[in-house]
């Protein structure tokens, strides 16, 4: 028996170890972080890790053959849909949370929206509403727990080098491929605990349908021949230690109050200060207090608030500057004879109310990347948490930049909408800020795909022009953001 | 001769022109031109089960207009087409109306069984869209974007000299749609395709009649059912994965002296799950081109 404390991942080089190869058909093979030493996003303090003897795994051995000769065709089912990644899986199941909680609170009787209850998370209005910023987070610090604790766990098995279970008897089968396994501590165990952890804290309404999908994922690797009993409970550490932090970081970054809506007044008499005209107003019936107003304060990842705000994007065209009016005319335009490709185009990317918005829909094109280049898990894991932080710090600050400038959607103006309006001020387009970093990540990670990831941003930056809500500089404009942010995140993982 | 047209009255307005729901046949050779025109509103609909109205649509407004051709094949065989344009609006919001033509219907009626009071009727429809119209933004999408098959019973008693009583029921088979998305939801689960599930359904209608001079009077009850599919979420639009359930009474006039008549027809629902809670009137003329004699 021994045990290690460790705050920092050892200072090993993982680069070899870790890599995406295409599958047929590809190109080239592609893309690798360019990191030799993979660093935490946060300072993991690891608990005692107790190391079991290799006695004490072979004597674990007969549970697992008792398990795969007992084994279900849902288990094998399961196993199969684990098998495709266990940061993926889980990235899969906050996608789906994400769209099943992303709707916004009916008006009650008394003409009041109320506010979703954390504490209460199944009443009528459902806690959360997954808005986007809320997504980006969720699945910011689902991706960082998920990172920090993988490569920690990584780092263990170098050391440790064990056998999997189908390795140390012949009467274990490999259901999974488990060359050069090393099997303490279970990474899939790190991953799902992580995951679990943190989204039990975001969706707290779906603890006993995350319990089920942790029992599934556990049960999974345990019928495989990858593991026995005591190297899922050394990953599950290790995943819980992770998720702590990052929760730690979550309970002080600022969500509390980001829906705060004393600061409301504030922000319009600061933007009149700034010069802008014709304030955003709700465009709901009756109208809705804006969404988040104070999410532009929350903790960012990859620069600092100084930063950010030296990045903010100029002042919009004011109401009334011939600017203005050109742009909508453009809106008037594509309303009187708006194409079914402009429509397709506005659809496709709406990501509204019922979908896992548009922070989703870039996780999910990363893993879809991701799973065609058939990247390990590691290098899954960073991707998609450099992804996450980006398009977290991608909301807050195109958060700050809509309450700063509290600018009015093309509805005040006589313009109707074929995807519906977002209840919160126009410039810039989170669509577009989201996109934009997006965009620029994934380009850098996967530089043969960087042309179609481009275009994917593009379009989904257009498609709020297409669908009538913004104007084209809260896109163009707010696209431009993004990149920018993107490429901070970038910075900070190569830094 | 003429037929009624029975609209579905929920979001998606005709999910198709509905089939030929009477007993009534064209002679041999000869053809009817209609032409209908007509408007549905509902400012209550159903969430689910819940009845609410939605102050950021007001009254939603389904304008319609259909050209239709019945021709008489046989005395007991009569093929009918249809296309209804449509046009969707709302009284409050800022949702963007849509408009355009919908699916092409087509209905082959045949009498298999006929006694001197008594018929029986098989009627077979299919349709189509009749373009690839957007079907992400309901209720404002002209329909389901998808393609379906029924098939009908339908039994006719005489009553006296003048009246009578029909009954039908249908099963309609429907094909996948298809979202400008690439994920939606259908019920809890985040289906990641473009291509949607959409719901079968069945219906049951019962008319009672009377036929006096050139004058049709007519009052029906319908209801018709989905067999599967989600319910609207908790404030959340409605979609063609929905449950859709409905039942309507009808009031009906036709009349028509000689080549040329008009109808009337008005449809109210009385009970609903996922739908609007709808009145449509609709007004049509007709034109019966008869074989030229020999």
């Amino acid at each position: 028996m021994k045990s290690i404390q460790y705050s920092i991942v050892l200072g090993l080089s993982f680069a070899l170890l870790f890599s995406c190869s295409p599958q047929e058909g590809e190109q080239e093979p592609l893309p690798n972080g360019p990191v030799a030493t993979k660093k935490p996003f946060l300072l993991v303090q690891l608990p005692e890790l107790t190391v079991p003897t290799e006695a004490q795994r072979r004597g674990e051995l007969v549970q697992i053959q008792v398990f795969q000769s007992q084994a279900t065709s849902q288990e094998r089912q399961d196993l199969q849909r684990w098998s495709r990644g266990a940061v993926v899986g889980w990235n899969e199941i906050a996608r789906e949370l994400a769209a099943r909680y992303n709707l916004p609170p009916a008006v009650n009787a008394e003409g009041v929206y109320p506010v979703p209850d954390p504490q209460n998370p199944l009443a009528d209005p459902r806690f959360p509403f997954a808005t986007p910023p809320y997504v980006s987070r969720a699945l910011a610090y689902l991706s960082v727990a998920q990172y920090d604790g993988l490569i920690q766990t990584e780092a263990w098995k170098v050391k440790e080098k064990r056998s999997s279970a189908a390795q140390m008897s012949d009467r274990i089968q490999a259901w999974l491929p488990n060359d050069n396994v090393s099997a303490f501590p279970c990474s899939e165990a790190t991953v799902a605990v992580a995951s679990f952890q943190i989204l039990r804290v975001m969706f707290p309404g779906e603890i006993k349908f995350l319990q089920e999908q942790l029992r599934s994922h556990e049960k999974a690797l345990l019928i495989s021949g990858k593991i026995v009993p005591s190297d899922w409970a050394g990953g599950q550490k290790i995943g819980e230690a992770a998720a702590a932090k990052a929760l730690e970081r979550a309970s002080t970054d600022g969500m509390g109050q980001a829906n705060n809506q004393a600061i409301v007044a504030n922000q319009k008499t600061e933007a009149s200060r700034l010069g802008m005209k014709d304030l955003w107003v709700s465009q709901e019936i009756p109208a809705r207090p804006p969404m988040l107003p104070n999410f532009g304060a929350v903790k960012t990842w990859n620069f600092t608030k100084g930063e950010m705000i030296a990045m903010r994007p100029k002042r919009p065209f004011v109401v009334g500057s011939p600017e203005f009016e050109k742009e909508l005319d453009e809106l008037r335009q594509v309303q009187r004879k708006q194409t079914r490709e402009q429509q397709r185009i506005a659809n496709f990317w709406s990501d509204g109310p019922g979908s896992y918005t548009p922070p989703g829909h870039w996780h999910r094109l990363a893993t879809e990347t991701i799973l065609r280049y058939g990247c390990d898990e590691v290098t899954t894991a960073e991707v998609l948490a450099t992804l996450g932080t980006a398009l977290m710090d991608a909301g807050v600050a195109c958060w700050d930049v809509k309450y700063l400038y509290y600018s009015p959607r093309p509805q005040q103006f006589g313009i109707k909408t074929s995807v519906g309006v977002p209840n919160f001020p126009a410039y810039t387009s989170g669509h577009s800020t989201f996109s934009g970093a997006a965009a620029e990540v994934l380009g850098k990670f996967f530089p043969n795909e960087k042309g179609r990831f481009d275009a994917k941003a593009q379009e989904a930056s257009v498609s709020r022009i297409y669908g009538l809500i913004h104007f084209r500089i809260d896109c163009e404009l707010g696209l431009e953001h993004g990149r920018e942010i993107g490429r901070k995140a970038w910075q900070t993982l190569t830094n | 001769m003429f037929f009624a047209i029975g609209l579905w009255l929920g979001w998606c307005k005709t999910v198709q022109a509905q089939l030929p729901t009477d007993a009534i046949y064209m002679p041999k050779g000869s053809a009817c031109l209609a032409i209908q025109g007509g408007q549905t509103n509902w400012t209550n609909y159903w969430e689910g089960q819940l009845k609410r109205d939605n102050q950021n649509i007001g009254t939603h407004i389904t304008r319609m207009i259909m050209p239709m051709v019945a021709f008489g094949l046989s005395e007991r065989v009569n093929v009918l087409v249809g296309v209804p344009y449509l046009q969707t609006s709302t009284t409050q919001g800022n949702l963007l109306g849509e408009s355009g033509f919908q699916d092409v219907s087509l209905w082959i009626k045949g009498k298999v069984w006929e006694s001197k009071s008594q018929s029986l009727h098989i009627i077979g429809g299919i349709s189509t869209p009749s373009h690839a119209y957007a079907t992400d933004l309901q209720p404002m999408a002209l329909g389901l974007g998808a393609r379906s098959a029924s098939l009908r019973m339908l039994g006719n008693q005489k009553i006296g000299s003048q009246g009578y009583v029909t009954v039908s029921t249908s099963y309609q088979l429907m094909g996948n749609g298809r979202l400008d998305r690439d994920a939606h939801l259908w019920g809890n689960q985040l289906v990641y395709s473009e291509v949607v599930n959409v719901p079968d359904t069945w219906d049951v209608q019962l008319r009672v009649g009377k036929f006096y001079k050139s004058l049709q009077m007519e009052v029906a009850m319908e209801s018709y059912a989905c067999l599967q599919g989600d319910g609207i979420r908790r404030n959340d639009m409605p979609a063609i994965t929905n449950d859709r359930h409905q039942s309507s009474v009808v009031g009906y006039l036709k009349y028509q002296p000689k080549n040329l008549g008009g109808t009337v027809r008005f449809q109210q629902v009385v009970a609903g799950k996922n739908v609007g809670l709808a009145q449509s009137i609709q007004v049509g003329l007709l034109y019966q081109i008869n074989p030229t004699l020999k």
